[in-house]
Parts: structure tokens; C-alpha cells; sequence
């Protein structure tokens, strides 16, 4: 069975996009709008969260602490997939338990490459 | 209010008035840019449907089971030609033997008529030596009445094999003339089989090759479309980037006038117009380069799509643009099979008369050695009743001295005879011989059992090159159909696209409302320059998220980058 990914944003064109380059590529794909909604929809299947950084109710980083905060979801890997590119601000997300960061924009062919590469 | 206060507050005024036109411009159209986005994956979803059926097509016309079959067909034909070549000039060589032997036969009969000539003439002679001697001579009466009688059966059975012999050679002559009919028949066929055929299965390897080539051809179009469909999916990320740099002018142009409104810094007029300046004149480069940014990205995503249309019709076109070399070679294999098979029947009757004519021969053949045993009996008996005169003409003492020379003669000319019967016998058997060939040879032709598996072979071969023909065809046709209605739907989307025109637009006029808003204020505090700028200024202008952001914020004060375009993406 495919692995199933949770894509947080709070733009909607853009879990359209990386909900369709995952599914094309046979993924589940789990939507939320921002850090709130993903906690409150995440589940013990998802395998990885793919998540904006600055999004309304909860940011990325507050959302990676929540995660690893659960039970089950303390080595599940989360990608940071956001415009914003400082080092600092990287620092930040890995400090908080980010598992990688993908500035925007980005090519489907480098989103799936990632996924595959941490999945596997 | 002094004339600074009031523009303090017309600023604030306009400030808000484009925060609330930013506000809406973007995010009130995420439906429309979400719409897009159906609308780009579906077709995205389509063409990757059009790009497994050209997958499928390469398969079909380049895999193995076309190659095979097309040589299948040329082995086929092969043992098609090699039957057709199975030719009758040996038939016809045989039928010469034949009658050069029945020719010879006839000769070697005739000089029987000697043979006859002089037993008459013995027979007469015995006749009036026994009428000489009288009572002793009265026993070779039966001798002359024995010879002569003898001399009639051989000229009865010669004649009879003369007879024989000369309807033989006019069957030979028939045969020879169906054989010479077969033989054109058959050297038609195998021409037919050899050239006619292996050019038309030259023509169905070209058009099995060109077809794989087309497919290929389109498949490789297919995919390049493809990869354009994920690169126009990924440009319509522009949406968010654009959304994300409007609502940080936003931001900073609100947090500008919560400064100035709440007095945040200990402020003068002029320095609230200064720090209003600093930032409309940067939100206004922003906005410059989100527009511009927003132009392109629409810009290239209808370009992109109306290439890919482009591209597609291409494909639609390409993958039914084969001729029907293909179709017209198998409708000439196929008739040339079925004029060939018409024409191996035809040969396969002529062998089955022939094979009767050869019966006949051999029959006739039979009868005539029927005759010649009646004459080799004759001889036979001839000998004997020769050497009883001999003995008869010894016991007669010198009286029958003449008669024992007749009968000697007698005996001497039976044996010459019978040698001459055992060549005639010899030249008859190899006429036998020849029947006996004749008519296997004659049978195998009209054996047509092989003719008709082969035949059905090559219908079978030639029916499967259709079948797969006309599933290449279908696939190919349903392919360019399919490539059409996207392309006429990629089009239809890109003529849809409109917004760019209404967000450029506005994106202007706020750009313009807040360069306006600069302009005023240099002319009201010229001594700009000098004016302090806080530190929470610098902060709020500094505030971004994104390189393009810093890198406009570093142009508008003179300076530049040092952040180098790193790949965009890091793994801890």
C-alpha cells in the first residue's frame, strides 16, 4: 500500500499542486490549511508531513514541535516547504526537529525526490 | 492642523485604501487560480492517459509479435515458392525417354518382319523336302504347319505391340503438351511467390519500420509534453509566491501606520512623512516587481500551455499521418496468395490427368508384355519342335540330311528371336519404369493437402498482420483524437486566462498611488535625507521571507546580495 503524506499550507493552490504530484506518483495524500488542522488530522499512517512555515493559528515550527510531541510521531519526517530561504530561519526549523527544507519555488521532480529519498 | 499633520493623515488614508484594494486583489481570486489548477491537472491527468496509449502503440507496432509474424509470412512464402518449384522439367525429360524407347520398341518390333519372312520361307522348304521324301518325310509336315502357323501369332502379336506402342507414343505426346502447360503454370506461380511476394513483404518490413518510427516518434513527444504539463503544474506556484509578497506589503504598510498612529517613536510630523516615504517608495518597488513577477508567470504559463497545445496537435497529427502502405501491401499479398493457390489447384488437376494418362501407359505397358510373352513362347516352342525335326531328320539317315539343315536353321532363327524379345522386353520395362515415375510424380502434384496447409498458413499469417495492423490503427486513431480534444481544451483554458490583466492592473495603480505618495512628501519635507530614521524602521523593513524580497529591499539602498541562488533544497 502507497504511504500515505500530509501536506500542510495555508494556500490552497499550493496543496492542490503537491497533492497532485504526489498522488500522480500513487501517494495518499492528507490536506490540512495550517498547523491546527494538521494536528487535528494527522493520523498513525501518515508517514511524512510535508509543511508551509508561515501559516494563521499555527506556524510550521510550532506544528513540528506538536508532531514530535506525540506519541508514535517522534521520527516521523518533516519536510519544511516554504519561500522562506534564511539560514537562520533553517536553523530554527531543524532545531525544532525539521527533517529537511525545500524553498519555493520548486520542481515536482525535486518534491518527489526528496519524498523518496527520506521515506526510503 | 499644521500642512505636515494633514498629509500625515491624507497618507495614512491612502495607505489604507491600498491595503484594503491589496487585500482583495489577490486572495478573492484564489478560486480562480484554484479553478486553473483543476483545470491544468486534469489535462495534465489526460495527457498522461494519451502518453500510455503511445506507450502502448510503441509496443504494439515495434514489439516482437508484428516482426514475427512478418517473418512468419516471408518462411511461409518461402515454402510457398519452393512448392511452385517442384517443376515438372523433369516430367517432361522422362516423356522424351519415353518415347525415344517406344520409338526404339517399334524398330526393334518391325525387324520381327524378318524373322517372320524367313520362317515362312523355312516352312515352305520343310513342306516340299518332306513332300520329296515322302513316307519318311510324312512327320515334318507337322513342322511346317507349326512354323507357319507360328509365323502368324508373331506377326499377330507384333503387330498388336506396334499398335500398342504407337498409341503409347501418342499419349507420351499429350502428356508431354500438359506437361509443358504445368510447367509454365508452375514457373508463373513461383515467380509470383518469389518476386511478386518478397516485394511486398519488403514494402510490409518498410511500413512495419516506418510505423515503429512514427510511434516512437510520437511517444518521445508524448513524454517532452508530458514534462511540460509537470512544469506548468509546478509555474503555478507563482500564485502563492505573488499572494505571499503582496501580503507582506501589506504587513509592513500597516505596521508603518500603526507607528505613525500610535505614536510609537517620539515623532515629528515631518519625520512620520519621511518614514511613510521610506516605505511606500520600497512597497512600491515590491509591488513593481510582484506585478512584473505575475505578468511573467502568466505570461509563460499561456505560452507554455499554448506550446503544449501546439505540440499536441502535432501528436494528433503525427500519429495518423502513416499512409496505408501497410493495408495495400496485405490486400496484394493476399490476392497474389489466393491467385497463386487458384493456380497451384489448377496445376494439382493437371497432375491428377496426368496421373490417369500415366495409369494407362503403365496398363498398356502390361498388356504389351502380355504379347511379348506370347512371343517369347512361341520362340520357345518354335526351338523345340526344331530340335524334334533334328532328331527326326538324324533317324531318317541321309535321306533326311536336307530337312536336319531346315530344322537347324529353324532353331537358329527362334534363338535370334528370342534374343531380340528380351531386348524388346528390356526397352519395355524401362517404358514401365518411366510410367511408374510419371505417375508418383503426377500423384504428389495432385496430392494438394500441402498446397492447401500452406495456404491456410499464409491466411492465417497475413489475417493476424491485419489484426495487428488494424489495432495500430485504432490505437493510433483513438491516440489522435484524444490528443485532439486536449489540445482543444488546453487552448479553450488558455483563452480563459484573463485575471493577469485586472491584478496587473491594479497592482499599477497601487504602485502608482504610492510612488504619487513619495512624490508629495519629497516636495513637502525636501530635507528628507537628514530626517532620523529609528531602528523599528529598519527592522519592519527588513522583514521578509523570501531572497527576491531582500534583494529589491538591498537594491532600493544602493546596496546588493551576498546570498548566493543555493540549491533550494537541504536535508538535515
Amino acid at each position: 500500500m502507497a504511504p500515505t503524506i500530509m501536506t500542510v499550507d495555508d494556500s490552497a493552490s499550493v496543496r492542490q499542486m503537491v497533492s497532485f504530484t504526489l498522488r500522480n506518483e500513487g501517494y495518499e495524500v492528507i490536506e490540512a490549511s495550517d498547523g491546527k488542522d494538521a494536528l487535528a488530522k494527522i493520523r498513525p499512517d501518515v508517514k511524512m508531513v510535508i509543511t508551509d512555515l508561515n501559516m494563521p493559528n499555527m506556524d510550521g515550527i510550532e506544528l513540528i514541535r506538536n508532531i514530535r510531541a506525540k506519541s508514535g510521531f517522534k521520527f516521523i519526517p518533516i519536510i519544511m516547504l516554504t519561500t522562506e530561504s534564511q539560514a537562520a530561519k533553517k536553523q530554527d526549523g531543524k532545531a525544532a526537529g525539521a527533517t529537511g527544507w525545500i524553498v519555493k519555488p520548486f520542481k515536482p521532480e525535486q518534491l518527489l525526490a526528496v519524498v523518496k529519498k527520506v521515506l526510503r | 492642523m499644521s500642512g505636515t499633520g494633514k498629509l500625515v493623515q491624507e497618507s495614512l488614508q491612502l495607505l489604507g485604501d491600498v491595503r484594503k484594494k491589496l487585500n482583495m486583489l489577490i486572495s478573492s481570486r484564489e478560486h480562480e487560480f484554484l479553478a486553473l489548477g483543476e483545470n491544468i491537472m486534469s489535462l495534465s491527468d489526460a495527457v498522461g492517459g494519451v502518453r500510455q496509449r503511445s506507450a502502448e502503440l510503441v509496443e504494439l507496432v515495434s514489439g516482437e509479435a508484428i516482426y514475427s509474424v512478418i517473418n512468419q509470412l516471408a518462411d511461409d512464402m518461402g515454402r510457398l515458392h519452393e512448392l511452385c518449384s517442384v517443376g515438372s522439367e523433369s516430367n517432361l525429360d522422362e516423356l522424351v525417354r519415353v518415347r525415344s524407347n517406344l520409338h526404339e520398341l517399334i524398330r526393334l518390333i518391325q525387324s520381327y518382319a524378318r524373322v517372320v519372312r524367313t520362317l515362312q520361307m523355312l516352312g515352305i522348304s520343310t513342306r516340299i523336302e518332306s513332300a520329296r521324301l515322302g513316307t519318311d518325310g510324312r512327320g515334318f509336315n507337322t513342322l511346317a504347319d507349326d512354323v507357319e502357323k507360328l509365323a502368324g501369332k508373331i506377326v499377330e502379336y507384333s503387330g498388336q505391340i506396334v499398335q500398342y506402342a504407337k498409341n503409347l507414343d501418342a499419349l507420351a505426346d499429350e502428356a508431354s503438351v500438359r506437361s509443358q502447360i504445368m510447367l509454365g503454370d508452375q514457373q508463373t506461380c513461383a515467380l509470383e511467390a518469389a518476386s511478386g511476394m518478397t516485394d511486398r513483404v519488403h514494402l510490409l518490413q518498410d511500413a512495419a519500420q516506418a510505423a515503429k518510427e512514427r510511434s516512437e516518434h510520437v511517444d518521445a513527444l508524448m513524454s517532452d509534453i508530458a514534462a511540460s504539463m509537470g512544469q506548468i503544474v509546478s509555474s503555478l506556484q507563482f500564485h502563492d509566491i505573488v499572494r505571499q509578497q503582496v501580503e507582506h506589503v501589506d504587513e509592513i504598510l500597516e505596521s508603518v501606520s500603526r507607528m505613525v498612529i500610535e505614536k510609537q517613536e517620539d515623532s515629528s510630523p515631518d519625520e512620520e512623512l519621511v518614514w511613510i516615504m521610506d516605505v511606500a517608495r520600497l512597497q512600491a518597488m515590491q509591488l513593481e516587481h510582484s506585478r512584473d513577477s505575475f505578468s511573467d508567470a502568466v505570461g509563460q504559463l499561456s505560452a507554455g500551455l499554448g506550446q503544449i497545445a501546439s505540440n499536441v496537435m502535432h501528436v494528433a497529427h503525427t500519429a495518423v499521418s502513416g499512409d496505408s502502405v501497410a493495408g495495400s501491401a496485405l490486400d496484394s499479398i493476399s490476392q497474389t496468395i489466393n491467385d497463386t493457390a487458384e493456380r497451384m489447384r489448377g496445376v494439382a488437376a493437371q497432375g491428377g490427368e496426368m496421373g490417369e494418362t500415366m495409369s494407362s501407359v503403365a496398363s498398356t505397358v502390361a498388356d504389351m508384355a502380355g504379347f511379348l510373352e506370347h512371343i517369347e513362347d512361341v520362340g520357345a516352342e518354335i526351338e523345340l519342335i526344331a530340335l524334334n525335326a533334328s532328331i527326326k531328320a538324324a533317324h531318317t539317315g541321309d535321306k533326311g540330311k536336307a530337312l536336319g539343315v531346315l530344322a537347324s536353321s529353324i532353331q537358329r532363327l527362334s534363338q535370334d528371336a528370342g534374343n531380340q524379345t528380351g531386348v524388346i522386353a528390356a526397352t519395355l520395362d524401362t517404358v514401365s519404369s518411366s510410367a511408374d515415375s510419371l505417375k508418383s510424380q503426377a500423384r504428389s502434384f495432385h496430392d494438394a493437402t500441402v498446397i492447401n496447409e500452406t495456404i491456410g498458413k499464409l491466411e492465417e499469417v497475413t489475417g493476424s498482420l491485419r489484426a495487428l495492423g488494424m489495432q495500430a490503427e485504432n490505437l493510433a486513431s483513438a491516440l489522435s483524437s484524444e490528443a485532439g480534444d486536449i489540445a482543444e481544451s488546453i487552448s479553450s483554458v488558455v483563452r480563459g486566462i484573463t485575471f493577469e490583466k485586472t491584478v496587473g492592473k491594479e497592482l499599477s495603480a497601487a504602485q502608482e498611488r504610492l510612488q504619487g505618495l513619495v512624490r508629495r512628501i519629497e516636495a513637502a519635507v525636501p530635507d528628507a535625507k537628514s530626517v532620523r530614521r529609528p531602528a523599528q524602521l529598519d527592522q519592519m523593513m527588513n522583514r521578509y521571507t523570501m531572497k527576491q524580497e531582500r534583494d529589491i529591499h538591498l537594491k532600493a539602498f544602493g546596496g546588493q546580495s551576498d546570498e548566493a541562488d543555493d540549491d533550494n533544497i537541504e536535508l538535515f
